[in-house]
């Protein structure tokens, strides 16, 4: 065996602490990077999939403003001669009312066709699906899942009740996700199912471009042609921007912990040196032992990555359940829910952490190499170069804010440049903290020791020097803590930031009493809400007034957006906020001919102004900006027109409406009403508090996953300032013995241990205020409003910035518990030093 | 003394006005002053000198530790200083045999293991009987396979004596191996070094405080405030001979 290698093994076994360590920050790293990456990817997988049965491979879709007569079917089939699918799709729970979501996909299973490819080419045996009623095919995945087989009933939710399926069939291997909560049926059926006989949601078509116009032309009034293609690419990419958000969030824990194990390494291999040292002087040549470290290196990274990805799959099976429903949450799209475990992923886990592990030990690595060379160099010069370093690193702040600033104001920068910009301001927060703190400790140490009271702070003045004296040890990990908890403070101010905002424009937007949408699951299904209903409602005495909404999909300069169409009366206009403008003005401009509202998202994404002239595709006319209004509904953008717009050549009926009482009329008497009329049974009735509550839920459960990853990365800065004070009480270990032969008590050394921890804990907090402050305005200023196109109004909480101070001190304060625990214990060293060599030398005389 | 020392042959150690300083506080502290020194085969040295004179750093020089700020150090007849690191550790694992004060086994090695790293770095087998030989004449081979930390101080540098001479150096730079030892430790230590070092036929050079010393050395060098003052052999107590090519 490689007695160099044994050495370096052995080394860690003797040391366990520090090999927990070491890899608890590896696990921790990777454990987050793969997690969101898995979480991410799956996401993407589940939408990709989701769309791919939602629109088959078809090339154009026709969509209605009512269900489709299925005459348009036959006539595009066999006059036309057009390969056409029809389509009809609904989301069903199964079981329980909180159940798991399945789709139903109709299939036409006489006659499949290129259209419907991906849906209707599974039904191998069309027969028993036409002549069983209400009978399914189901993924062998999901059955498995529930534990049915063929033959077997099953219940699902359908409206308000519960209907009996009968399954027929499984689809698939055992391991085919295609069919994943997957539930096929056939179209005859399901129509009855659902009610909709002779009609349907939608019809893909597959057209060579020539067919495109012909098509367009048989189009029925309040039938449209959209683009598949398009579509898909929208709906898989509708998360990128929360996806991204999370990214990031994750290479910040990956940050923290690679500070973690640079912290780690750094003293593992200075408290090496001699033996290094030893190395060289029988003959290791420095290219060698560099090797035989980045040997070691790699076998940690591997061992941590591999712990990493295990937890890494086990938590992103928890992530998925949270960014699964937030994405159903904001973009009313509902992806499957299950884990996609791709080599890719997993293989970037890896590299995150051997990679991070590799960068973060090359420079201790060539510190230690260089150094081994003069093993007559004390430690007092190890601290002297560790001053120098800080000092010299100072000198990178400038240049890091201002290579900051230039990436901000760079034309067209986006939201990587913003990540990219605060990630180098935060960088140079992190540089300046250590010179803080050998500031404040300078300062307080020099207070201390000019005090009368002088006598009866001598533990104290010991504890301040001694963090100025071991900052080569205690930098990283105060610079870890530092980011641990500015992440945590900057984290919180965005959060609060955010719903003050979103509550404070809920309130203004959800004006109405009483709000009433179509029970939908499928976007861009033709439902609308029945004429009739909302006449009824009109004509009701305690109504003041309605206002409408419908909404389709359109295109700006090759960027897709959502249209309203809207019918707003004063009390809802009154619930519109504008930038830059004056609201008057702004109505007075809507209201005439051309007239548009703008989002602030769509806004910014196309950099459109106010009287800016606008060309929707589809539209004949221009319109122009009456006034860009604050949003957060939806990315993307939207933009409102006036309802029926002359113009419009697709316009549909309205899908939302809010109805506003008169002083003194009951909500719950109206919403019970109107339940009770014809064609409620597809509406969902809802009072504005209701809707509001809903709202603010969704919004708490949206910021679950980014608590989840700001307590990760807290973790891990725990584990860095154990895993330093650690160091530092192992090294101290003869001058603890010093102390004791002197006449300190054990309570006393335990003292100096702890306030040497708050001490640097409370800086770490102090520190971490600006710095969380920095990060919130990069969040909310830099990144939300590059990645959604959101003005977020800023809400500082002084106590969540006091909770910093507190927050770090506590960590500290846990960490320095067990090695205080061991000074307690008087427990000995076996290690590296003079006075311990001589002692463990005399404790081995003394047991022969 | 012993009949080894060929004053004739060619110098496997020559230092030619070595010059060296370190950085304190912003400004140079020279520590060596043109050194000019040659050490011949199978010569046992002693070098002399109160604490901080440049003892240490001297050995460190010679070993290729530090690089001198100006002079040259050559080495079997290889201009040292002058070589690659690469070049520096083949000759210095092949050729030189080091102890120092502290610190001079591998904590997490066993004895045996220890002894066989310069072995393994030279490319040899583990060759137990060589081991245990040397093991039996230094009267350490009970601690085999012990920790370097289950070791007394004594035991510990002879340990360090015998994996400084395991694979035969033609030189031993010895570093007050004996510096935190009990007097009685001390001498059994630097009579075995002695020993050891003339049967295999060494050029051993031994930095200490300890004058007692200079009577076993076929050389004595003495060294004072960074200068070789005295350079020769003992004549008697306290008196050195000026050697032929005298003193700086």
């Amino acid at each position: 065996m490689n007695l160099i290698l044994l050495a370096f093994v052995r080394h860690y076994l003797r040391h366990p602490w520090m090999l927990g360590t070491l890899l608890c920050g590896v696990v921790l790293g990777v454990t987050v990077v793969t997690a969101v990456e898995l979480t991410n990817h799956s996401v993407r997988a589940n939408l990709a999939q989701a769309n791919a049965q939602l629109l088959g491979r078809s090339t154009h879709r026709i969509l209605a403003d009512k269900p489709i007569d299925e005459a348009l079917l036959r006539q595009l089939r066999t006059d036309a001669g057009i390969e056409a699918e029809p389509v009809l799709q609904r989301y069903l729970r199964v079981g329980a009312a909180d159940g798991p979501l399945f789709q139903l996909i109709a299939a036409d299973s006489l006659r499949p066709s290129r259209a419907g490819q991906g849906r209707s080419e599974v039904v191998s045996d069309p027969a028993s699906l036409i002549t069983t009623p209400n009978s399914v095919l189901i993924g062998a995945i999901s059955a498995r899942r529930l534990g049915i087989e063929r033959g077997a009933s099953l219940s699902v939710q359908r409206g308000e009740g519960e209907v009996v399926l009968q399954v027929i069939g499984v689809l698939g291997a055992d391991d085919d996700r295609r069919f994943s909560q997957l539930l096929i049926m056939d179209i005859g059926w399901a129509q009855r199912l659902f009610g909709q006989a002779g009609q349907l949601d939608a019809l893909d078509l597959v057209l060579q471009p020539a067919q495109v116009d012909r098509v367009r032309a048989l189009l029925p009034a309040g039938h449209y042609l959209v683009d598949s293609q398009a579509m898909r690419a929208s709906g898989e990419g509708i998360a990128d921007a929360l996806l991204f958000n999370l990214s990031a969030l994750s290479l910040l824990a990956l940050l923290v912990g690679l500070l973690l194990v640079y912290n780690t390494l750094t003293f593992s291999l200075l408290q090496r040196q001699p033996l290094f040292g030893q190395l060289r002087c029988l003959g290791v040549t420095a290219g060698q032992l560099y090797r035989y470290i980045m040997l070691e290196l790699l076998l940690l990274s591997v061992v941590g990555c591999l712990g990493g990805l295990w937890v890494g799959v086990l938590l992103a099976d928890q992530l998925l359940v949270l960014v699964t429903r937030t994405v159903n949450d904001l973009y009313a799209v509902s992806p499957l829910q299950s884990l996609v475990l791709t080599p890719k992923s997993l293989l970037l886990g890896c590299l995150a952490g051997v990679g991070g592990v590799i960068l973060a030990g090359l420079l201790p690595a060539r510190r230690v190499v260089q150094g081994a060379a003069h093993p007559s160099r004390l430690r007092i010069t190890q601290e002297w170069h560790a001053r120098q370093r800080l000092r010299h690193a100072l000198w990178w702040v400038p240049g890091l804010v201002l290579s900051a600033w230039l990436i901000l104001v760079w034309p067209g920068s986006g939201l990587e440049a913003g990540f990219a910009a605060l990630t180098l301001l935060l960088l140079a927060g992190l540089l300046v903290v250590p010179g803080l703190l050998r500031l404040f400790v300078s300062g307080a140490a020099g207070f201390l020791a000019g005090s009368k009271r002088r006598g009866r702070t001598g533990l104290l003045l010991m504890a301040l020097r001694e963090c100025s004296r071991g900052l080569s040890r205690t930098a990283i990990a105060v610079q870890a803590l530092t980011l641990a908890m500015a992440a945590t403070v900057g984290i919180a101010l965005l959060i609060g930031s955010f719903r003050l905002t979103l509550t404070d424009w809920l309130q203004q937007r959800l004006s109405a009493d009483i709000y009433l949408t179509v029970r939908s699951v499928v976007p861009d299904a033709p439902q609308a809400l029945p004429t009739t209903l909302l006449q009824a409602a009109a004509a009701q005495p305690e109504v003041q007034a309605i206002s409408t909404a419908r909404r389709r999909e359109a295109q700006m300069a090759g960027h897709r957006f959502m249209l309203l169409s809207r019918a707003l009366p004063a009390a809802a206009r009154q619930g519109y906020r504008f930038i830059g403008a004056d609201a008057a003005a702004v109505w007075a401009r809507f209201d005439q001919p051309g007239g548009i509202l703008v989002s602030e998202p769509l806004a910014r994404r196309l950099g459109l102004q106010r009287a800016d002239v606008l060309r929707i595709d589809g539209f004949a006319d221009p319109f122009q900006v009456a006034g860009i209004y604050y949003d957060y509904g939806y990315e993307q953008g939207r933009a409102i027109v006036p309802a029926v717009p002359p113009s419009d050549p697709e316009a549909t009926g309205p899908r939302r409406a809010g109805l506003y009482l008169h002083d003194g009329a009951s909500v719950v008497a109206l919403i019970d009403w109107l339940n009770r009329q014809p064609g409620a049974e597809n509406v969902r009735v809802v009072d504005a508090e209701g809707l509001l509550a809903r709202s603010l839920a969704i919004f708490e459960r949206t910021f679950l996953v980014t608590e989840v990853l700001r307590v990760l990365a807290l973790l891990v800065a725990f584990v860095a300032m154990l895993s330093a004070l650690l160091s530092v009480q192992m090294e101290r270990q003869p001058e603890m013995a010093l102390y004791r032969a002197l006449g300190f008590s054990a309570w006393e050394r335990t003292r100096l241990l702890l306030y040497q921890g708050v001490i640097l804990g409370g800086v770490c907090g102090l520190a971490a205020i600006p710095m969380g402050l920095l990060l919130a305005w990069g969040l909310i200023d830099l990144i939300q409003l590059r990645a959604f196109g959101w003005t977020l109004f800023y809400r500082i909480d002084p106590l969540q910035l006091v909770q910093a101070p507190f927050l770090a001190m506590l960590t500290a304060f846990l960490a320095t518990l067990y090695p205080a625990w061991r000074q307690w214990q008087g427990v000995p060293r076996r290690g590296s030093g003079r006075l311990s060599v001589s002692s463990a030398s005399a404790a081995a005389a003394k047991k022969r | 003394m012993s009949s080894t020392v060929v004053m004739s042959a060619p110098a496997l150690i020559r230092l030619s006005a070595v010059s060296k300083g370190f950085l304190s506080g912003g400004q140079v502290q020279p520590v060596l002053q043109t050194i000019d020194l040659q050490l011949h085969p199978g010569e046992v040295t002693v070098l002399l000198g109160p604490s901080g004179c440049g003892k240490s750093t001297l050995l460190s020089l010679i070993a290729g530790l530090e690089w001198p700020d100006s002079g040259t150090v050559e080495l079997l007849g290889e201009p040292f200083s002058t070589l690659s690191d690469a070049q520096q550790t083949r000759i210095r694992r092949r050729s030189l045999g080091i102890i120092f004060q502290f610190f001079n086994l591998v904590p997490t090695l066993t004895v045996a293991e220890n002894l066989h790293l310069p072995q393994q770095l030279n490319g040899l087998a583990f060759n137990a009987r060589h081991i245990d030989r040397l093991l039996q004449s230094l009267g350490v081979l009970h601690t085999r396979e012990h920790f370097p930390e289950q070791l007394s101080g004594g035991e510990q540098q002879r340990v360090a004596i015998a994996r400084a001479l395991i694979h035969q150096p033609a030189i031993v730079l010895a570093d007050e191996p004996t510096g935190s030892l009990d007097e009685a430790s001390a001498e059994v230590v630097n009579e075995l070094l002695f020993d050891q070092a003339r049967q295999q036929g060494s050029t051993l050079l031994l930095v200490t405080h300890n004058p007692a010393l200079a009577r076993r050395a076929d050389r004595v060098l003495q060294l004072h405030q960074g200068r070789l003052v005295q350079q020769g052999r003992l004549v008697q107590q306290g008196r050195l001979a000026a050697d032929d090519n005298g003193a700086t």
